[in-house]
């Protein structure tokens, strides 16, 4: 008789999908998207009747420019209230959308507060006259921070809960849709796609060839070609359901993305700078480059602030990665799934592949930004020039306040779940194979961004 | 008709996901649209869309001593 250890997962916390509407509040994609387009709503309303609820809820230190602890002091002493709200905000929108998930609110409400106050006195640094002199960039100071805690101090189980990089990153990417112009989503969609393309197929096959050039499994290339070309680990699990991948896979694929996402985010940012790029052409460079949103966020808004144009490296970003390479996943899902099948000789577990694929994969939060987009755009236009101004200031700057707090949850939250103890060595050949790719997809990335599309990124 | 859902060895929700792999929190999440109804079959060590059941098939709530073992399944590629 045997006696196999087997993970019971009845005897597991947390709901399972069940039907196709379970996914409405089951994933943290709609929520960012019911969540997102909530406050958006919400935003225009007030605008609409003259509130400024909204402005002042949307408080950031990160704007102060302070010379001296007076200065924080007052600013503190001034807009007290104001965060003691917007922390409340987060935490009950959080929380009770971090609950219906099926996360412990005794763990993620401990955990929240630890993430809130840590991204407040980053925002605070960073809030220094002088610290763009220096790099103190908040993204980057939020992320270094969390590396260090997380791989020096043991940190209990109970944060983990409110480690939720992708739900704060995919949050911030539809507040981001409201400060993104329909027409310019029309006019750059083309190109970030066409570019997108291109680059996700040919740093997929580079992988994938190289791997199996190199002996490796077809599986396993499959997992970290994918996860190279579209969107890191989130692509990997995908792709290794598609072709009946193994745990090993996956982990190899984490170790390879997690250490060259991180590798970019400290690299890519000073290496435009030392290329004097501008934020656009940066900002398209570091989408097509980037593995992980999230990662590529942190990479984006470091060198868009150290460029002075913010916006435009999150605004040739987001085009890129988000709009062009992410959407990559439901299709790479359906043609591995369909060659794994007809080809490799896969054994015949679980559901069939279909086209259906495409969709179930699909990052839903991109429609939250869509709407977002086309909301304030419909707002915004025809208007005349003074209440536009007035737009910019009252509804889209505290919209993009918001967008901001958002991203640096996700930023600090990457640090402190980034645990190099826990991740599992790679192997040489699919580090090489891995690498490699990295490599042509650099290149090519730097050629199309800064020279082939040079002189439409730039404009951004 | 069986289904993987069913199955002792189908970890599918999202927290256990995350607990079983560790690092899969890095820079992703298995709360995701992307993720779909991926899922671990412990049976076969591999990663799945649940389905009709294999011949690997244990109810939830089984004795252990009702798990089979791989190479009893004859999907099993193992």
């Amino acid at each position: 008789m045997t006696t196999k250890q087997s993970w019971n997962e009845a005897s597991e916390s947390g709901p399972v999908r069940q039907t196709n509407f379970s996914d409405f509040y089951l994933k943290e994609d709609w929520w960012a998207i019911w969540l997102g387009l909530g406050i958006v709503v919400l935003a225009v309303i007030l605008f609409n009747s003259g509130n400024t609820l909204l402005k002042s809820l949307a408080v950031n230190p990160g704007g102060i420019k302070w010379k001296s602890a007076d200065d924080i002091a007052n600013h503190f002493a001034a807009n007290f209230q104001w965060y003691l709200y917007q922390f409340a905000a987060w935490l009950v929108i959080f929380g009770a959308s971090c609950r219906v998930m099926g996360i412990s609110l005794a763990k993620f409400i401990p955990g929240f507060v630890i993430i809130y106050v840590i991204s407040l006195a980053m925002f605070t640094i960073s809030g220094w006259a002088d610290a763009q002199k220096y790099n103190l960039e908040a993204p980057l100071l939020a992320l270094v921070l969390g590396l260090v805690i997380a791989n020096l101090i043991p940190l209990p189980g109970w944060l983990d809960s409110a480690l939720r990089v992708e739900y704060y990153v995919k949050l911030g990417i539809v507040l981001l849709g409201a400060t993104f112009p329909l027409t310019l989503i029309a006019t750059a969609g083309p190109i970030a796609l066409g570019q997108a393309t291109f680059i996700s197929v040919l740093t997929c096959l580079t992988i994938f060839f190289l791997g199996r050039a190199f002996g490796l499994d077809k599986r396993l290339c499959a997992v970290i070609g994918v996860g190279g070309a579209v969107c890191g680990v989130s692509a990997s699990i995908a792709i290794a359901a598609s072709v009946g991948a193994r745990k090993e896979d996956l982990y190899t694929s984490v170790t390879l993305v997690v250490v060259w996402a991180l590798i970019m985010i400290l690299v890519l940012p000073f290496a435009s700078q030392a290329l004097g790029l501008s934020a656009g052409v940066a900002g398209a460079w570091i989408g097509t480059s980037e593995f992980a949103d999230a990662a590529g966020f942190a990479a984006a808004s470091a060198y868009g602030k150290m460029a002075g144009n913010e916006e435009g490296a999150i605004k040739a970003f987001t085009l890129m990665k988000v709009i062009g390479r992410d959407l990559w996943i439901g299709i790479w899902s359906l043609v591995f799934a369909f060659i794994a099948t007809m080809k490799w000789e896969r054994t015949e577990l679980g559901a069939k592949p279909g086209a259906g694929e495409i969709w179930r994969r699909f990052p839903k939060f991109v429609i939250g930004f869509f709407i977002a987009s086309a909301i304030v755009t419909l707002i915004t236009s025809g208007v005349a020039a003074d209440a536009f101004k007035k737009a910019q200031a009252d509804l889209i700057k505290p919209i993009g306040s918001l967008r901001g707090w958002a991203f640096l949850f996700c930023f600090l939250s990457i640090g402190l779940t980034t645990r190099f103890r826990e991740l599992k060595a790679a192997g040489m050949k699919p580090f090489l194979a891995f690498t490699l790719g990295v490599a042509v997809n650099v290149a090519a990335g730097y050629y199309l961004s800064a020279h082939f599309f040079g002189e439409y990124w730039s404009k951004l | 008709m069986q289904a993987c859902r069913q199955c002792l060895h189908c970890v599918e929700s999202p927290a256990s996901l995350e607990k079983m792999l560790p690092g899969r929190g890095i820079l992703s999440s298995a709360y995701g649209s992307v993720r779909g109804d991926t899922a671990l079959c412990q049976f076969h060590d591999q990663f799945i869309r649940p389905g009709p059941a294999c011949a690997g098939f244990v109810a939830r709530g089984a004795q252990t001593s009702d798990i089979a073992q791989p190479w009893a399944c004859p999907t099993s590629s193992n």
